[in-house]
């Protein structure tokens, strides 16, 4: 379905690590390894999904992408060019590009400026527009959204917080970004309104030709529109492939798990579903071996010893576990 | 058998821009041992409502217009602050709060704060008004060593690794799972017979609230307490809950046992609900239009600006209650069969 | 904006106090029109000293015979420049350094702040007197010696306001689409800085008067004959109990204008939050 040429974005073995410094000497006494190793790629006009739970990594690799942390190592490949340790001149003028929306779109937007110049600001920065050419580009970005004039005089603060993701895009879009990534677009918001903004997000993609990375914990909503899936934990990969192999067949068993936990209405509620014990080790302190370990229902004797890697075990989808093979259809 | 019986209750709070009419005449219901969950969209009533039953409304702004919150024989609505704080709040009524981080002080350790509601709501009470038969009676005056037992006890109760070092630690050094375990053991310490869940899975991760969701289940069905689960997520009510009640702006449109509310949805609202919710199969389907104000809300029943099915008399006046099958009722005039 | 206005208006003290303060700029800028002795900021007579209260003369004379009132009049024109110049400079210097110091952090921040630290250790007064004493006693010098000993104060509140919003989301969220460093401390720091800014700087008029009127009594700030209220207080000391009206009016002036100002500053405080803002439409 997607050719090779057509990738857009690409990691390879991205690694972020954070010192921990001691509290008197400020010396550095440790690492947290938030994202250790990471690699993927992402094709142009796909959705890529990431999954992962508080504390796997996920915002900090999304973060890395966009350039706001630089990589200890690894590279990231934007459009063929080397992103990831240029110039941060340079890196600004890409952020044309890439853009990032944060969760809490209400929090981003300064209360003390109208929606008008919140827009504008974007085109004010990176383009020479007279002011009659941002008019125009800032009116039809906001009805794109599924807003109105009259809302240009408005403060942030008269807003829902549906309305304040629409804008938050909007603001984004006005440059014209290709790739999009989205951290938690539809947490915190009721029900129908998830479903309209998901709504919108198909309706943009598909008028603006964007490309979407969507980190989310709440799988239902990966599963509809995300076309690949990576599963993150602790800043690894264990588990990536398109999504309906994912979800069809899960292999790793902090996916199934995962997946199990999703509350599910009309799924039969009287079998028993794996359940995870344990909470993850610190990041501080992460064990040899498979960092799931201490949690994992399939544990054994290697896992403890020897840390896993991506294999492919099917088209499309890989997953990193020593385990996998063994018990493809058991319950623990 | 019922222990808590809401009729008519009506709440406005009262702002700048006017009243906001937050609850319409609810009545509701929860039987004993049942875990009834209360599902709503944002600004559809639910937390008033929980907040409602504790007597903890703002006092600025929230007003109980009219109704009656009948609890184990007494008019909660009748009683006084003193009394309900005394005998009812902590006692046979708990709460646990959807943000366990900020309901904790964090200048205490989670154990001291454990220790005080056993030393004053436990003791205190049983004393004054021959409370309920509790063990901990024993409690009237508390050794530090009598206390230090019973708060192990119940940390283990709700898995809690380690309790004896734990309940040295403060809030902020637990983690978001942990906390809302010691919310829940503290909830459950004065044997309540009614505990308001506010929304208590909501800012944990998906599969730490998974293993909350099924300790709360476990613990409250083996002492037959009675909960109140509020909540926005669908999902989650499916898995814990034996009856749900769906409120839309304030108004109660439809109630059931829980297989029978998913299997055969009557309200519309219900159903857009349902439709609304990602599956992945079809396509993402909204509901058109946008929740009202409550400043003026419609009149009559308050979804009909938006219902499909809608008739005259919709406007007009509020659909009585139809009970459509076992248990399973709806206000609505032209419901789904 | 007129909601603002509104909410302004409900708040009692708030206005009285911006009513006095407005009082004070007017009659400072038609002192000439409502004194009745305008010469007597100079010219002296000795004939009519200490004069008790009449109706010549509503608040008496003064020990060489000025008419009282027409100096306290005249003393709101050096009250007014004293005060905002004061603050003025000291807002400048001060608000300059905390949002360097508070955007830029490193040693060059913490020197600034150890700075500040070191001039705030040294009560305020103690420090304008012996600043005004080693630069000579005139106004300018007054002026001076006070911004001085002010733009700690500034600094301290700008420096951690700042560090505080350039944590917050929407700072990280303009930087990430691409906008500089200057752009954001200028556009968008800076306006959310305004609140603090604001209050500090009228509470602040009120306690600059004070340390004005405290150096004018001690002989360090404004000379005879300037007809400033602190110095009028203290050439009125040897005349007490007796005239008693040469102390009062002038103290009276003092104490109303301070107490004016830190009431409008509480209102100003009330109502500025960015929440409060409310576009025209409906």
């Amino acid at each position: 379905m997607f050719r090779v040429d057509d990738l857009i974005l690409s990691l390879d073995n991205v690694k972020k690590y954070f010192p921990i410094k001691s509290r008197f000497l400020k010396r550095r006494i440790g690492w947290i390894k938030a994202v250790d190793g990471i690699s993927f790629n992402v094709f142009r006009e796909g959705v890529m999904g990431l999954v992962g739970e508080s504390g796997c990594g996920k915002t900090t690799l999304a973060k890395t992408i966009m350039g706001m942390h630089q990589p200890d190592e690894g590279k990231v490949i934007f459009k063929q060019g080397v992103i990831s340790k240029i110039h941060p001149e340079e890196a600004r003028k890409l952020r044309r590009q890439i853009q990032y929306v944060y969760q809490d779109s209400g929090a981003s937007l300064d209360p003390w400026w109208t929606i008008e110049r919140l827009l504008r600001e974007p085109l004010v920065i990176h383009t020479h527009l007279s002011d009659s050419e941002m008019d125009e580009k800032v009116l039809a970005i906001l009805e794109a959204v599924g807003m109105s004039e009259e809302h240009l005089n408005c403060y942030p603060h008269e807003f829902s917080g549906g309305q304040l993701r629409r804008l938050g895009l909007a603001r984004i879009l006005t440059l014209n970004p290709e790739l999009i990534i989205f951290d938690e677009p539809t947490a915190g918001l009721d029900v129908s309104v998830q479903a309209k903004i998901l709504e919108l997000l198909e309706n943009l993609k598909e008028a603006f030709r964007l490309t979407y990375i969507i980190i989310s914990h709440n799988l239902s909503l990966i599963r509809i529109i995300c076309h690949h899936t990576a599963v993150m934990y602790l800043g690894k990969i264990v588990e990536i492939g398109t999504t309906q192999r994912i979800f069809e067949d899960p292999k790793h068993p902090y996916t199934r798990i995962l997946i199990d936990s999703i509350p599910e209405p009309g799924r039969d509620r009287g079998n028993q579903r794996l359940l995870l014990q344990g909470e993850p080790p610190s990041l501080e302190n992460i064990p040899p071996g498979c960092r799931f370990q201490n949690r994992c229902p399939f544990r054994k004797e290697r896992c403890e010893k020897e840390e896993p890697f991506l294999k492919e075990v099917a088209q499309d989808h890989m997953v990193s576990c020593h385990q996998w093979i063994h018990y493809q259809n058991q319950a623990p | 058998m019922r222990i808590l019986d809401i009729e008519g209750l009506t709440v406005f709070y009262h702002t700048d821009q006017g009243a906001v009419e937050a609850l319409d005449e609810v009545n509701f219901s929860i039987g004993k041992g049942e875990i009834v969950g209360l599902v709503g969209e944002s600004g559809c009533g639910k937390s008033t409502m929980g907040k409602t039953i504790a007597r903890v409304l703002p006092e600025s702004t929230g007003e109980i217009v009219s109704g009656s919150i009948s609890f184990q024989g007494e008019d909660l609505l009748k009683l006084s602050e003193k009394e309900i704080n005394a005998r009812v709040r902590g006692r046979a009524i708990t709460i646990i709060p959807q943000d366990p981080f900020v309901s904790f002080n964090p200048v205490f350790t989670i154990g001291t704060q454990f220790s005080d509601i056993l030393k004053y709501k436990l003791v205190a009470g049983n004393r004054k008004n021959g409370g309920r038969k509790n063990p901990l009676q024993k409690l009237m005056h508390p050794s530090s060593k009598e206390l230090k037992k019973q708060i192990i006890q119940m940390l283990n109760r709700v898995q809690i690794p380690s309790p004896e070092k734990q309940m040295y630690k403060y809030p902020h050094e637990l983690s978001g799972g942990q906390r809302q375990r010691v919310m829940i053991a503290m909830a459950l310490a004065p044997q309540p017979s009614l505990v308001i869940a506010d929304e208590p899975t909501t800012a944990l991760d998906v599969t730490i609230g998974a293993q909350v969701l099924e300790l709360l289940k476990d613990l409250t069905k083996q002492f037959q307490t009675s909960v109140l689960f509020i909540t926005h997520d669908l999902g989650v009510a499916y898995d814990i809950c034996d009856r749900i009640t769906v409120m839309y702006a304030g108004q109660i449109m439809e109630s059931a046992p829980t297989d029978s509310f998913f299997k055969n949805p009557c309200h519309p609202y219900t159903r857009g609900l349902l439709d609304s919710l990602p599956n992945p199969q079809g396509k993402i389907q909204t509901i058109q239009g946008d929740i009202p104000s409550l400043i003026n809300p419609p009149k009559g029943c308050r979804f009909h600006p938006r219902c499909p099915r809608r008739v005259d008399e919709c406007t007009e006046q509020r659909p009585e209650l139809k009970e459509l099958f076992a248990n399973h009722i709806v206000h609505c005039f032209k419901p789904f069969l | 904006m007129w909601l603002t206005l509104e909410k302004f208006l409900k708040d009692t003290s708030a206005v009285i106090g911006a009513g006095v303060v407005l009082m004070l700029i007017l009659t400072a800028i038609f002192a000439p029109y409502l004194a009745p002795y305008p010469e007597d900021v100079r010219k002296v007579h000795p004939m009519q000293r200490l004069e008790p209260p009449s109706w010549k003369h509503p608040f008496g004379t003064d020990d060489v015979g000025r008419d009282l009132l027409s100096r306290v009049i005249f003393g709101t024109r050096v009250t007014i420049i004293i005060v905002f110049s004061a603050t003025s400079i000291s807002m400048v210097i001060g608000v300059l350094m905390g949002i360097f110091a508070g955007y830029y952090p490193g040693w060059l921040s913490m020197a600034a702040m150890r700075i500040a630290d070191i001039f705030l250790s040294i009560p305020q007064i103690i420090l304008a007197i012996a600043l005004a004493h080693a630069l000579g006693p005139s106004i300018p010098n007054l002026i001076l010696a006070i911004a001085l000993t002010y733009w700690p104060l500034f600094t301290r509140i700008v420096y951690a306001e700042t560090m505080s919003i350039k944590g917050r989301l929407f700072v990280e969220a303009t930087l990430a689409i691409g906008a500089k460093n200057f752009r954001v401390i200028a556009l968008h720091a800076f306006p959310n800085l305004m609140p603090s800014i604001v209050v500090r700087t009228t509470i602040g008029m009120g306690t600059v008067i004070l340390v004005a009127a405290v150096l004018g009594f001690l002989g360090v700030g404004a000379q005879p004959p300037t007809p400033e209220w602190g110095l009028m207080v203290a050439n009125s000391r040897e005349y007490l109990p007796d005239a008693w009206w040469f102390a009062t009016f002038p103290g009276m002036a003092i104490f109303v204008v301070v107490m004016a100002f830190n009431m409008f500053g509480d209102g100003l405080r009330d109502i500025i939050d960015p929440k409060l803002r409310r576009s025209s439409r409906k």
